[in-house]
């Protein structure tokens, strides 16, 4: 169905319009790869040297039927009962009688999906819309929409030209897509149609049931408590053209839900690793990872990508996120700078096919660049903040007595002034009280929420023999009671001799406290000193991030994480399109079959944008060719 | 038939060429003979080469001289016979589909496959 609203989509769909052949009109249920051809039927074009009754002699003579006679000698021919066009088309091409006979093939109308929100998609369809999808409160400071507050809009064309390509397929079901992040919420309204099924699976002796597998917690619920993993699902394989939310690259598809990485978007090696693992295992030919970390290289990550590999894998990752050279020296992000030819790296451009102005490039890590701002998708809930101001705060100080952290407004010199809990309460100019141990702690009402993450930042200067550190209690009251505390940072000492505080003293902190969802969670920081004096620590923020689990939730998010899912929905199309496809022709069909843009160009291994339409039809060259000489 | 004859005329073309161009050397006249050229090529998994509208083309020395259309089964053809006269030819093989860059059905076509230098005696 389409709902062109723009004047330029719907001009475009006019002319289309106009090229129609009879009955083969309107689009058809999501999921279906149509028929290319009419069968029973073909076209043939007749020498010259033939008259009509001639030439409908020739035809009943091969069984056939003239159905019709059109201008230059072409006869529209119905072919005997159980004889297919290629069979046809073969016989009437070697006839000596025939110029040309070919397939009635069938067009159709460009079909774009009903669902309501397909129009804020701008990397499916851009029209230079200006993308105004209303985003949630997010935990990683991005700034919506992009590139500021007041958004952009891009240039018409500058997409991933699927439109087109889903005239020929838009089920990618038989390519399972690996989704490798925080998880999926499998009961999102536009993902639960299109979850892989993995109930007659057993892992590590669990029997599946959720679709996927955690390697956080090590169950077989790979729920994502944070929203990116269901934001990345969505772009790859939103149900399309079932009238709700968005649609995915494919409408049809088979996520795998692979949690490897905690509430505050976290992972380490062993889990990413053996979710590789468990993909390849269970069947995947597309595992997507829009994770990455800055190096040394990762020897375990890279053999589970060369399993990967061998097993005949697409493995499609994020180039990252800090605006840098991947291929420079000390700026290696792992897995984009892996070299495994199964791997490609993603680039994000803009609405205008710009490189994004936060992307990681690379002429020799980065392959492709896709879409990878201002993009709508799926999302697994919705997102709150719980604070405190410091001066709620409860403060101790043993076993001197008095006060050690102190509510104050201070700030760096010659740096903002702003609400701080700091100790002593002169930082950063005063030296901590020797031989305490000071703690500060407040309440934070987390009931009813699905997951929870501390985001603070902390600056600290604390000799080796005392120590700074951060903890939480579910049952309330002081943190650091127990006898073993739930650290959620540190105990850790920051100087081997006192040292000044400065913006290099700062230390962003974002731990998962889900453990910690109840009504009285308390959460501490706590600073013990010895006998040698340094300056101390100073909180300028701390909040709590929650996520409240729902199934109809959307978001809008930037990162080169968006970009790879693209890459990845384009991967299965491919596999699906073409069934025999090795890791190899995909990965040759993105890369050699994209669209060149300027903005890429020297900054990436192929200098192209992906272009779906083309890499569906992008033919490998033909190899092993030998002659022999008689 | 068709494709028959394309080859014949290549060939003749090929053997005009090579004549113009042998004359002049102190060596003599050279004799020119035909020989049947076999080419194989490893079978594309990509099914719009694999079903109507697909198939491969022959190309020497950078001219397309043959096409083998895809006919029935689960391949096209992979072999194509050229009867080439005496001299050095470039061969190569170039796959093709009906779907186009566009969506459409006017075709598209591979990058040349390897290509191959024979000497035909």
């Amino acid at each position: 169905m389409h709902t062109g609203k723009s004047p330029l989509r719907f001009s475009r769909l006019l002319i289309l319009g106009s090229m129609l052949f009879a009955g083969c009109g309107t689009a058809n249920a999501a999921g279906t790869a149509r028929q290319r051809y009419v069968s029973g039927e073909v076209l043939v074009q007749f020498k010259p040297t033939l008259t009509n009754q001639e030439r409908a002699a020739m035809v009943s003579a091969m069984g056939s039927a003239v159905r019709a006679n059109y201008r230059n000698r072409w006869v529209q021919v119905t072919l005997p009962a159980g004889e297919s066009v290629q069979q046809a088309v073969a016989t009437y091409q070697s006839n000596s009688h025939v110029q040309y006979a070919q397939p009635n093939y069938i067009y159709h109308t460009e079909v774009v999906p009903n669902d309501p929100d397909f129009g804020q998609l701008w990397a499916f369809q851009n029209t230079g819309q200006t993308v105004n999808f209303a985003p949630l409160p997010d935990s990683e400071g991005w700034i919506y929409p992009y590139p500021n507050a007041s958004g952009t809009a891009g240039i018409a064309g500058d997409d991933m030209d699927i439109v087109p390509a889903w005239n020929h397929i838009t089920d990618c079901s038989s390519a399972i897509v690996a989704v490798v992040d925080t998880g999926v919420n499998y009961n999102q309204e536009d993902l639960a149609g299109n979850m892989w099924n993995g109930s007659n699976v057993t892992y590590n002796g669990v029997q599946l049931t959720d679709h996927g597998y955690n390697f956080v917690d090590n169950n077989n619920n790979p729920m994502d408590l944070n929203g990116h993993g269901t934001h990345v699902a969505g772009i790859i394989g939103a149900v399309g053209n079932n009238g709700v939310g968005t649609t995915g690259v494919c409408w049809k598809a088979s996520i795998m839900a692979v949690r490897v990485m905690d509430a505050s978007g976290s992972g380490t090696t062993a889990t990413i690793a053996q979710g590789i693992d468990f993909a390849v295992t269970n069947g995947a030919k597309v595992i997507n990872l829009s994770l990455g970390g800055n190096g040394p290289s990762d020897p375990i990550f890279s053999d589970a990508i060369t399993n990967a590999e061998n097993h005949d894998v697409v493995v499609v990752v994020a180039a990252g996120n800090n605006a840098a050279d991947n291929d420079a020296s000390g700026n290696s992000i792992y897995p984009c700078d892996f070299t495994q030819p199964n791997l490609i790296c993603v680039a994000a451009l803009d609405q205008n096919f710009a490189l994004a102005n936060f992307s990681d490039w690379g002429p020799v890590s980065v392959d492709v660049g896709a879409p990878g701002t201002n993009i709508v998708s799926t999302y697994a809930g919705s997102n709150g903040e719980v604070s405190v101001p410091f001066s709620g705060w409860t403060t101790t100080r043993s076993p001197l007595g008095g006060t050690g952290w102190a509510a104050v407004i201070t700030g760096l010199p010659g740096g903002i002034q702003s609400s701080m809990l700091t100790d002593p309460p002169n930082w950063p100019s005063g030296t901590y009280t020797l031989n305490t141990d000071d703690r500060a702690y407040a309440t934070f009402n987390l009931g009813g929420v699905s997951s929870a993450v501390v985001n603070a930042n902390l600056y600290a200067n604390v000799t080796s023999d005392g120590s700074i550190g951060l903890a939480y209690s579910p049952t309330g009251g002081d943190p650091f009671a127990p006898s073993s505390p739930d650290y959620l940072w540190g105990p850790y000492y920051t100087d081997t001799s006192p040292t000044q505080p400065s913006a290099s003293s700062l230390i962003p902190i974002s731990t998962d406290i889900s453990a910690c969802i109840t009504t009285s969670c308390t959460v501490g920081i706590r600073l013990t000193t010895g006998s040698t004096a340094d300056y101390g620590a100073a909180l300028s923020s701390v909040g709590v991030t929650t996520l409240t689990l729902t199934t109809n939730a959307y978001n809008i998010l930037n990162g080169t994480s968006m970009a790879t899912p693209e890459v990845s929905g384009l991967a299965a199309m491919l596999f699906a399109f073409n069934p025999q496809d090795t890791y190899s022709d995909v990965v040759g069909a993105i890369e050699n079959g994209g669209r060149p843009v300027a903005s890429l160009a020297g900054l990436t291994t192929s200098g192209n944008a992906i272009d779906v339409m083309k890499s569906l039809a992008y033919l490998s060259p033909p190899t092993g060719l030998q002659a022999t000489i008689q | 038939m068709a494709t028959r004859v394309q080859l014949l005329a290549m060939a003749l073309l090929a053997a005009a060429v090579l004549s113009a161009c042998g004359g002049g050397t102190a060596s003599g006249p050279k004799t020119i003979t035909s020989h049947v050229v076999t080419l194989t090529w490893t079978a594309s998994d990509q099914s719009g080469v694999n079903s109507a509208g697909g198939g491969y083309q022959v190309l020497v020395n950078n001219n397309v001289v043959a096409t083998i259309p895809y006919v029935s089964g689960s391949t096209a053809p992979t072999s194509a016979k050229l009867t080439l006269t005496t001299g050095i030819y470039m061969l190569a093989v170039r796959a093709y589909a009906a779907l186009d860059a566009q969506g459409g059905n006017s075709g598209s076509y591979s990058a040349p496959s390897q290509v191959l230098m024979i000497t035909v005696p």
